[in-house]
C-alpha cells in the first residue's frame, strides 16, 4: 500500500511546484576568547576575534504530494594576532530533504554535508569533512509522531586519514507534543548506531593490564579499527511564561581500538525569558561526565603517556538577543567551559564573549 | 473517566449506552492505528450515542424548567391574594415544591454540563480521526471534509457568535428599530469582548515566538563553538606516538538537528468555529491552519488577523446600529 502510494507521489512530482518560504540570515559580530587553542592545563592563549556569516532555508512542495526542504550555511571566524591566526575557521553545510506526504506514513530521503576549513591544518585543527545520505519513514498519529531512518555516513579528517571512518547510520526519533491552547510541552527522544570502519588498523596494548602505558606498549594491529557509536538522547520542553528544557544524552563508543572507546553523559538544562528592555535571555547550562574504559592517554609526554578515566567538563552559556527592527536582532553571548574536577594535565577553562547583530529576510 | 446518571426520567435508559459510548472514545483516543473504516464508524456512533444522550437530559431540563416557571407563576398568583389559612397552606407547599425543584434544575444543569462535556470530547475525537482519514485519502475527499464541517461547527456551536437582524426594513417603527439596535448593540459588544480575547491571545502567542526565536538563535550559535579541548590520543605504531593526534570527534559535526525536533499536527482545537459566523473564510483557514501547526509565530499571526477582522465587523455593527438610532429618532419625531 506504502509502495503504491509511494509510486503515485513520485509520478504527481512532475506536477505543480510551489515554494512555501524561504529565509536568508547574515550575521556579524565580534569578540574575544581566553582559550583559542583550547588547550588543557599551562597557560592558555586569548585573542579577540571576528565571525560573519550567512545562512539560507527554504521550503516548498511539488503536486502537493511532496514536499521538499533545504538550507545552507557559510561561516568564517577570524582571530587577531599571529598565535592564534591559526585557528581561523570556514565552515560550509549544506542538507536538502524531500518528503512523500502519503498520509500518516511519511516516506522520505536526507543529504547532509559539513564542510570546516582550518587555516592551519594539523593535527589539533578543526579540519574536517562529513556527509550522510539516509532514507527515512515517518509515521504519524495525532500528537505522536515516529520516524526511522537509515544510511550512510562518512567521515574525513583532512590532516591525518587515519582518522578518516565511513559506515551505516540507522536510528529511530519520537516526539509527542500534545496540541493545546496556550502553553504547550513536547518530549522528544532519539536513538541512533552508526558503525565506523576506519581506514587505519585498530591499536592494542601490549603492556600488562594496570602497567603505564608506554609508547612502546602500543602497536597496530592486523585488523582496521571498527567503532560502535550509540547515541540516545531524550527532552522535554515546555513553552509558557519561559521557554525551558531539560534534554539527557547518553554516547557509547565501542571501539576496536585501544583507548578510543569512551561512556558519556551529558545533561543539557536550558531556560529562555523576556527580561527588562525586551531583552530575551537564553540561560544554557551543560553538564557532560565521560569514562574511558582503557584511560584517556594524553600525548606529548617523553616516555610514557598520562591517563585519566574519568572526566567532567561543564559548560555555562548565557545568550541575551533584543529585537531593534524589522528583522534586525542584536545579540550577545557569553561562554564558559571548565573541567572543574580534572587533574592539573587536563584542567580546561575557557570563556569565550561574542557580540553581534543578525538580519533576516524571509521567513514567517 | 465520568460516569452519567440520569435519575427518574427517561435518561436513565442511556446510563449503559453513554458509559459504553465513553470507554469507546476513550479508546479509540488512545489508540496507535490511523484512522480505519471501523474507527470511524464506531466513533460517528459514539458521538451519535452521546448525542442523543444529551438531548435527553436536556429535554428533560427543559421541562422541569417549564414546571419550575409554572409553580413560580403559581406562587406569585397565591402571594397577590389576600391571606387566608387555605391560601397560606397551598402557598407553604408550594414554596416547598418549588425548593425542591430547583435543587433538581441545579442538578440537571450539572448533569447537561457534562453532557455537553463528554459529547466535545467525543467530537474532538471523531474529527481527529476524519483529519487522519483525509490526510490519507487519495480518492474523494468531499464527504469526508464535509462531515468533518459539520462535526466541528456543532464543537463551536455553544459559543459560535451571531450577528442579529442588521436589516431597516422600510415598514420598521422606532420600537422595532430600537429593539434591533439593542441586539446589534449586545452583538457589538460580544465581539469587542472576543476580539480583545483574541487580542492578548496573539500577544502570548508573539511572546512566545520571541522566545522560541531567541533560543533558536542561542542553538544556531553553537555551530562555530568547538569547545572540545585540544588532545592527542594514540592510534599509529609505537614510534609515532609522541606526535599528537587528535581525538575522533565522536558528536559530529555541530548544528545537526536533535532527535524528533519538528512539531508534530495538534489535532482540531477549532477556535475558528466561534468567529464561523463573522469573520471571512480565508480568516478561517489561516486560524484553523495555525492552530494545527502548533508554532507560536504562525497562531500568533492568525489570531491578529481574526482580531482585526472581528473590529472591522464591529464597527459596521456600531455605524449599522448608530444608524438605525438615528431613524428611530426621526420616526418619534425627535431631534437628530
Amino acid at each position: 500500500m506504502t509502495i503504491a502510494r509511494l509510486v503515485a507521489a513520485m509520478a504527481l512530482a512532475g506536477g505543480v511546484a510551489r515554494a512555501d518560504g524561504w529565509k536568508v540570515q547574515l550575521e556579524a559580530g565580534a569578540g574575544g576568547d581566553t582559550n583559542v587553542h583550547r588547550e588543557s592545563g599551562g597557560s592558555p592563549t586569548g585573542a579577540l576575534d571576528a565571525a560573519a556569516g550567512g545562512r539560507f532555508s527554504a521550503s516548498g512542495r511539488v503536486a502537493e504530494a511532496v514536499r521538499l526542504a533545504a538550507s545552507a550555511l557559510a561561516l568564517g571566524r577570524g582571530y587577531a594576532g599571529a598565535d592564534a591566526s591559526g585557528e581561523n575557521v570556514f565552515v560550509l553545510a549544506a542538507d536538502a530533504r524531500a518528503d512523500f506526504l502519503l498520509g500518516d506514513a511519511v516516506p522520505g530521503v536526507r543529504a547532509s554535508y559539513y564542510d570546516a576549513f582550518a587555516a592551519q591544518s594539523d593535527l589539533t585543527s578543526l579540519d574536517f569533512r562529513a556527509g550522510e545520505a539516509a532514507g527515512a519513514l515517518a509515521l504519524r498519529d495525532g500528537d505522536h509522531r515516529v520516524e526511522a531512518f537509515a544510511g550512510w555516513r562518512f567521515y574525513r579528517f583532512k590532516p591525518n586519514a587515519a582518522f578518516d571512518f565511513d559506515g551505516e547510520r540507522a536510528g529511530v526519533r519520537y516526539a509527542f507534543a500534545p496540541a493545546g491552547d496556550g502553553d504547550a510541552w513536547a518530549l522528544r527522544a532519539g536513538y541512533g548506531i552508526n558503525r565506523r570502519a576506519y581506514s587505519a588498523p585498530a591499536i592494542a596494548n601490549l603492556c600488562p593490564s594496570g602497567a603505564p602505558v608506554a609508547p612502546s606498549c602500543l602497536v597496530p594491529t592486523g585488523r582496521d579499527r571498527v567503532d560502535l557509536f550509540h547515541d540516545a538522547a531524550v527532552e522535554v520542553t515546555w513553552t509558557g511564561a519561559i521557554l525551558a528544557s531539560a534534554r539527557y544524552q547518553l554516547m557509547v563508543n565501542d571501539s576496536s581500538s585501544f583507548a578510543q572507546s569512551l561512556l558519556r553523559h551529558r545533561v543539557e538544562l536550558a531556560a529562555t525569558l523576556d527580561t527588562w528592555l525586551e531583552l530575551v535571555v537564553t540561560v544554557k547550562l551543560l553538564l557532560q561526565w565521560s569514562r574511558y574504559p582503557d584511560g584517556l592517554l594524553l600525548g606529548g609526554d617523553l616516555g610514557t603517556f598520562t591517563t585519566i578515566e574519568d572526566e567532567t567538563r561543564n559548560a555555562l552559556i548565557v545568550h541575551v538577543t533584543r529585537e531593534i527592527a524589522d528583522g534586525w536582532m542584536a545579540e550577545a553571548r557569553y561562554a564558559y567551559y571548565a573541567s572543574p574536577f580534572a587533574p592539573g594535565v587536563a584542567s580546561y577553562t575557557r570563556h569565550v564573549l561574542y557580540v553581534g547583530a543578525v538580519v533576516t529576510f524571509g521567513g514567517p | 473517566m465520568i460516569s452519567v446518571t440520569y435519575r427518574g426520567h427517561a435518561g436513565c435508559t442511556e446510563v449503559g449506552v453513554v458509559r459504553r459510548a465513553l470507554v469507546l472514545v476513550a479508546f479509540l483516543s488512545l489508540g496507535a492505528a490511523p484512522a480505519a473504516a471501523d474507527e470511524l464508524g464506531d466513533l460517528r456512533q459514539a458521538v451519535a450515542r452521546l448525542g442523543r444522550a444529551a438531548t435527553v437530559v436536556e429535554a428533560d431540563r427543559a421541562a422541569l424548567a417549564r414546571a419550575y416557571a409554572e409553580r413560580t407563576d403559581e406562587i406569585a398568583a397565591l402571594k397577590a391574594r389576600a391571606s387566608s389559612f387555605g391560601r397560606d397552606r397551598k402557598l407553604q407547599s408550594l414554596l416547598a415544591e418549588s425548593r425542591d425543584m430547583a435543587l433538581a434544575l441545579d442538578r440537571k444543569d450539572a448533569l447537561l454540563a457534562r453532557a455537553a462535556a463528554e459529547l466535545m470530547a467525543a467530537r474532538r475525537a471523531l474529527v481527529a480521526a476524519l483529519d487522519r482519514e483525509l490526510a490519507a485519502a487519495r480518492g474523494p475527499r468531499e464527504a469526508l471534509e464535509k462531515e468533518r464541517a459539520e462535526v466541528a461547527a456543532r464543537m463551536g456551536e455553544a459559543r459560535r457568535l451571531k450577528i442579529p437582524d442588521e436589516t431597516i426594513a422600510p415598514d420598521d417603527d422606532a420600537e422595532d428599530l430600537s429593539y434591533k439596535a439593542g441586539a446589534l448593540a449586545q452583538a457589538e459588544g460580544e465581539l469587542r469582548a472576543e476580539q480583545v480575547q483574541l487580542v492578548r491571545r496573539a500577544a502570548e502567542y508573539r511572546r512566545q515566538a520571541r522566545l522560541v526565536k531567541s533560543r533558536a538563535r542561542a542553538d544556531e550559535q553553537d555551530v562555530l563553538d568547538d569547545s572540545e579541548p585540544r588532545r592527542a590520543a594514540p592510534t599509529g605504531p609505537a614510534k609515532d606516538t609522541s606526535t599528537p593526534q587528535p581525538t575522533t570527534p565522536i558528536d559530529g559535526p555541530p548544528g545537526q538537528v536533535n532527535p524528533g525536533t519538528e512539531r508534530v499536527a495538534a489535532p482540531p482545537v477549532d477556535p475558528s468555529v466561534v468567529l464561523s459566523d463573522v469573520v471571512d473564510a480565508g480568516t478561517l483557514d489561516e486560524l484553523r491552519r495555525a492552530e494545527r501547526t502548533g508554532e507560536p509565530a504562525a497562531r500568533a499571526k492568525a489570531a491578529e488577523r481574526a482580531a482585526q477582522a472581528l473590529g472591522e465587523r464591529a464597527d459596521a455593527l456600531r455605524r449599522r446600529r448608530a444608524e438605525m438610532e438615528r431613524r428611530a429618532r426621526a420616526l418619534r419625531g425627535e431631534a437628530p
